[in-house]
């Protein structure tokens, strides 16, 4: 066996590095993450060692916070631009024509109308478009079996989709799945396209984990997701809805530890069966939506909104099909290692299931 | 090499950052993002992962910027930052269920090719896998030499370690990824 050179490390790790999506989606939603943590935690006051003046609280808490986040927010766009066409409004093929419409129907697409496509005609998105797929997350029905590379090793993970020659790695270093090796697992899985140096098509495809589908089909309805039928501990769920956000909110200058997500500061965010418009006449508050939405996170609608409006009094809802996951959320920040309780668990959005037509 | 900042930093830029102002910090900040995230994908290797991680980051960045003394070694502590963010996140993974399994069924392959030239593709995901076997200080002194390209007084310098003990972490992390792919390849 050869040891790995300095080139051979090089590339591993370029290539680790490079699987993020645009620079653009992916600068927004950090600076969004980040004024979600500035809201946590105002900065305190201590000594400046530095010229030994004392550094000043910051002024006014909340509004010099609030400020924090819209200059963050606003100088992110015009450093790294909008989102590229791979984020433009978007949903599985087969719901392909109600989510490139962002259009004012009041209500998301029905879910039977979202499927997850064959390992076939994955095979030959592969063959026809091959990098041009990169940053895509799609939903595959069929089997992921052992990486011909494999063979003979004992220890191995990585595998191929079942009847194609797609590479699928596991993402990190903690593999999500129900994958044991004892021998080809079949579901519905979601995938996520990345750029790899020296495979077909320069492309594999990272397993994001399983997807469990809904009564009816792919997805689930968000009221039978509400209601908690699809709860599950590992996985996803799919569901297809308006993800929208109210205008930013005063928030208090303290609210819990760092590390923890917010919800409802410095913003609400809703998956919504209804497109609605979380602005009230008076340009100031929000109004609920009127049907059944899911509550999410602080900053969702930044971080997974097909195209999301910028930063404003009140942004247009955007359209999508979503990977949900039941998440516990630490009560206690990065830095503690406490138990979750039964209240620190919650629905967080993990991926968009994106086009694959052209 | 990614990007990076020397010659670029404004000391009054940093103090007026310090001093509280935010237009000052996320001019201090913007730029940086893409550098710090190239950085934290490359040790965590997980999308959400290296986002939270770098979002912790500048947080942690804003808060306790009024203790930085030497402006000038902004650029350093504010990696060494990210880096301890990274190292939380594989913390806070490490609690999480970790599946490492065999895999000796070769069922539903029959008749495939064998994908692109195997070896290479094979030595390529072996290599990977070897390093997510590390530990978050292997990783992380790996990804500052030979993806971000520091020399190895700069190392140093980020990690707030004597230049000889970032020698011996960087020569130890080497042999650390060279065991764990033979591991893997056993």
């Amino acid at each position: 066996m050869e040891m790995p050179t300095d080139d051979d490390i090089r590339a591993m790790l370029s290539d680790r590095a490079s699987r993020l999506p645009t620079a653009a989606a992916r600068a927004e939603t950090i600076l969004a993450a980040a004024r979600a943590h500035a809201f946590l935690e105002p900065r305190s006051s201590r000594r400046r060692l530095a010229g030994g003046r004392w550094a000043p609280r910051v002024a006014g808490g909340v509004a010099s916070l609030a400020a924090v986040a819209l200059t963050l927010v606003v100088l992110a766009v015009p450093l790294i631009g909008r989102p590229s066409a791979s984020v433009e409004p978007s949903a599985h093929p087969s719901a392909s024509a109600a989510a490139n419409q962002a259009s004012a129907t009041p209500a998301a697409s029905p879910e039977a109308e979202i499927g997850a496509i064959t390992a076939e005609e994955l095979q030959a998105l592969f063959d026809a478009r091959g990098t041009e797929l990169v940053g895509l997350t799609v939903a595959v029905d069929g089997d992921l079996v052992s990486h011909p590379s494999c063979s003979g090793k004992a220890a191995c993970v990585d595998a191929i989709v079942g009847g194609t020659t797609i590479t699928v790695l596991p993402v990190g270093d903690i593999g999500p799945g129900p994958w044991d090796g004892s021998g080809p697992i079949s579901g519905t899985f979601a995938l996520r396209l990345v750029a790899m140096r020296g495979v077909p098509q320069g492309v594999v495809a990272q397993y994001l984990g399983d997807i469990r589908p809904g009564p009816n089909g792919l997805a689930w309805s968000l009221a039978d997701i509400i209601a908690g039928e699809s709860r599950q501990e590992t996985g996803f769920v799919v569901a297809r809805g308006w993800l929208v956000r109210s205008p930013l909110h005063s928030c208090p200058t303290s609210l819990g530890p760092s590390g923890r997500l917010s919800f409802g500061c410095p913003s609400d965010d809703y998956l919504s069966i209804e497109r609605f418009q979380p602005m009230l006449a008076d340009g100031s508050s929000i109004s609920p939506p009127a049907t059944d939405a899911l509550y999410l996170p602080s900053g969702t609608y930044d971080e997974w909104a097909p195209d999301p409006a910028p930063v404003g009094v009140g942004v247009e809802p955007r359209e999508g099909t979503f990977l949900l996951a039941w998440t516990g959320i630490s009560p206690c920040g990065p830095l503690a290692d406490c138990a979750f309780r039964p209240n620190d668990f919650r629905w967080t959005i993990r991926g968009r299931l994106d086009p694959t037509h052209r | 090499m990614t990007d990076r900042w020397e010659g670029r930093l404004d000391p009054a830029l940093i103090r007026r950052a310090q001093d509280g102002d935010v237009d000052a910090f996320t001019a201090l900040v913007a730029g940086r993002i893409d550098p710090m995230t190239r950085t934290a994908m490359a040790i965590l290797g997980h999308e959400a992962d290296a986002r939270d991680a770098v979002a912790d980051a500048l947080a942690s960045i804003w808060r306790e910027l009024p203790r930085l003394r030497d402006a000038m070694a902004f650029e350093a502590w504010s990696t060494r930052i990210v880096v301890h963010a990274c190292r939380r996140a594989l913390r806070r993974r490490g609690r999480e269920r970790v599946r490492e399994v065999a895999i000796d069924d070769q069922t539903g392959t029959a008749g495939l090719s064998t994908p692109g030239p195997a070896d290479a593709v094979s030595g390529r995901i072996a290599l990977e896998r070897a390093f997510e076997r590390l530990d978050a200080d292997a990783r992380s002194i790996l990804v500052l030499h030979h993806l971000d390209g520091r020399p190895l007084d700069e190392i140093a310098s980020v990690l707030d370690v004597p230049l000889g003990t970032a020698k011996s972490r960087l020569h130890a992390a080497r042999r650390s990824l060279e065991r764990a792919l033979e591991r893997e390849e056993r």
